[in-house]
């Protein structure tokens, strides 16, 4: 099924969801013949792909992340997981320019958490909801409770 | 769990609110510290609890499904991975042999680029500017056409398809060349355009066509061509409420201000009155907020959290397929920022 094609899912966090957990480096073992040769390329992708922008002070709690080749599909779905922890005084993101690929993105936390781990649970988060969805999609489409139609092509 | 809130805060809190002339109360605001007594930290059990899925038709063409419990940024995503980075297979590499039509080898190659081509997308690598073709990221046909005259046409005959033979270039001419093991790999289901009957050039007698086409894998930021999707878009379950009864003849009228089926008339105390049935159905052409005796008896809304998708395929990749593939899209996404985003704050 062409479901399968992107490598297999995981969380990369201990919470036990009913989805099967592949904690490790995701460079291992992607499915696929195909992808064998690529495992230098995935080291080389993640060189310049997240870069922090320094801003006065090492304050650990108020940073601005510049991601490569990100736009608003990944910006503002991080914005909004981000913004929800509560711990997250601030959080917001920005093109600076659009015929650059460069999305920013700001956080600013409470002392009782950082920047960066306000991040990394923004992003742990929404592989969460992405996984949830992805299940409860296909386990609806199993049911097969919908119409089937015929379309004139 | 959910604190009691006052009529009017609910209101603004889960709907979009849809008035004469204009539109408010857009914006989620699902985020800590909004509401008294709300807590819409990220709790995934919660999460789990108010999301569904409810798919509602499919066709060999197009689904339609609704999303109920994301936020909009989240639907958004979907929506531009569905049009723009979910990958396919397209003709990208036109090498011309023999072209004496009258179309330009650029405009045949643009249009051919725009052919589908039935291929798993999975199947391949992507291809670099610098990587020679293998049968791991190429495609190869061969088009090869001539167009002759018809020696049984009929005297005085006019129609083109009668009088020439192949006067008409279609997709099915378009035959795929295997290389290494492509033949094994797809004997159950061989590669083709996935229409037969996409017309490409018009050809006379003497004009001959000799193309090899390559293509490869892509994605339809780059390219539209590469989009599986003939367009992924959505739309927000619309909702009225009648805050007055309206009876009699301004019952009629009022049906008439929607769609058919949005609206039914039934007799309650021996008084016809409207009654909404099927509001799903509704275009929101706000018609009815443009009479005055509808005013304040009726009012419009949309569900903030309740998205139904439509998403139409181009045949590469079956529609029910499509959403599962963007999904993984965006969790490939983050798993590339995970590890970088360990990278750049170890070197700090």
């Amino acid at each position: 099924m062409a479901a399968s094609d992107a490598s297999e899912t995981g969380s990369n966090h201990e919470d036990q969801n009913d989805v099967i957990m592949e904690g490790e480096d995701y460079n291992e073992e992607r499915q696929g013949s195909d992808e064998e040769m690529d495992e230098d390329d995935e080291v080389a992708i993640a060189e310049d792909k997240v870069e922090i922008i320094t801003g006065s002070s090492s304050d650990p709690t108020a940073m601005t992340f510049s991601l490569k080749n990100e736009d608003h599909t990944v910006g503002n779905t991080l914005r909004h997981l981000i913004n929800k922890n509560p711990q997250v005084d601030f959080c917001g993101y920005s093109i600076p320019h659009p015929s650059e690929a460069k999305m920013h993105i700001r956080i600013q936390t409470s002392d009782k958490t950082t920047a960066v781990d306000a991040f990394r649970k923004g992003m742990v988060d929404l592989t969460d909801m992405c996984t949830h969805i992805r299940d409860a999609y296909e386990a609806e489409l199993a049911k097969k409770n919908y119409v089937v139609f015929e379309e004139l092509a | 769990m959910v604190a009691q809130l006052a009529d009017n805060v609910e209101l603004l809190r889960t709907r979009v609110l849809v008035e004469r002339d204009r539109v408010t109360s857009v914006s989620g605001s699902d985020y800590p510290h909004q509401y008294p007594g709300i807590s819409n930290a990220w709790d995934l059990e919660e999460f789990k609890k108010n999301f569904q899925v409810k798919i509602n038709r499919l066709s060999q063409h197009s689904i339609e499904f609704d999303l109920i419990g994301i936020d909009a940024s989240v639907a958004n995503a979907f929506r531009r991975i569905l049009i723009a980075e979910v990958p396919t297979m397209a003709i990208e590499h036109v090498y011309v042999m023999n072209n004496t039509s009258i179309i330009q080898d650029e405009v045949l190659a643009h249009r051919l680029g725009l052919v589908p081509i039935k291929a798993p997308p999975h199947a391949f690598d992507y291809k670099s500017a610098d990587d020679g073709p293998t049968d791991l990221n190429t495609l190869v046909f061969k088009l090869k056409v001539k167009c002759e005259r018809n020696p049984d046409a009929a005297e005085g005959e006019t129609d083109p398809s009668k009088l020439y033979i192949n006067s008409h270039v279609y997709s099915r001419h378009l035959v795929w060349e295997p290389k290494g093991d492509q033949a094994e790999k797809f004997a159950d289901d061989p590669i083709r355009p996935v229409q037969d009957d996409i017309l490409i050039a018009k050809l006379r007698p003497g004009q001959e066509i000799d193309m090899e086409l390559h293509c490869t894998k892509g994605v339809g930021k780059e390219h539209a061509k590469w989009s599986p999707v003939a367009t992924a878009s959505y739309r927000l379950l619309p909702e009225i409420t009648i805050l007055k009864p309206i009876t009699g003849d301004d019952a009629i009228k009022f049906k008439n201000c929607f769609p058919e089926g949005v609206v039914a008339l039934v007799e309650k105390d021996g008084v016809t009155t409207a009654k909404v049935v099927n509001p799903r159905k509704d275009t929101v052409s706000r018609e009815v907020l443009r009479h005055k005796e509808f005013e304040n008896k009726v009012r419009l809304t949309r569900v903030r959290d309740h998205f139904i998708f439509n998403v139409e395929t181009t045949g590469i990749i079956p529609a029910e397929n499509l959403f599962v593939l963007a999904v993984n899209v965006l969790l490939e996404k983050i798993r590339v920022i995970q590890p970088a985003l360990e990278k750049a704050t170890n070197d700090v």
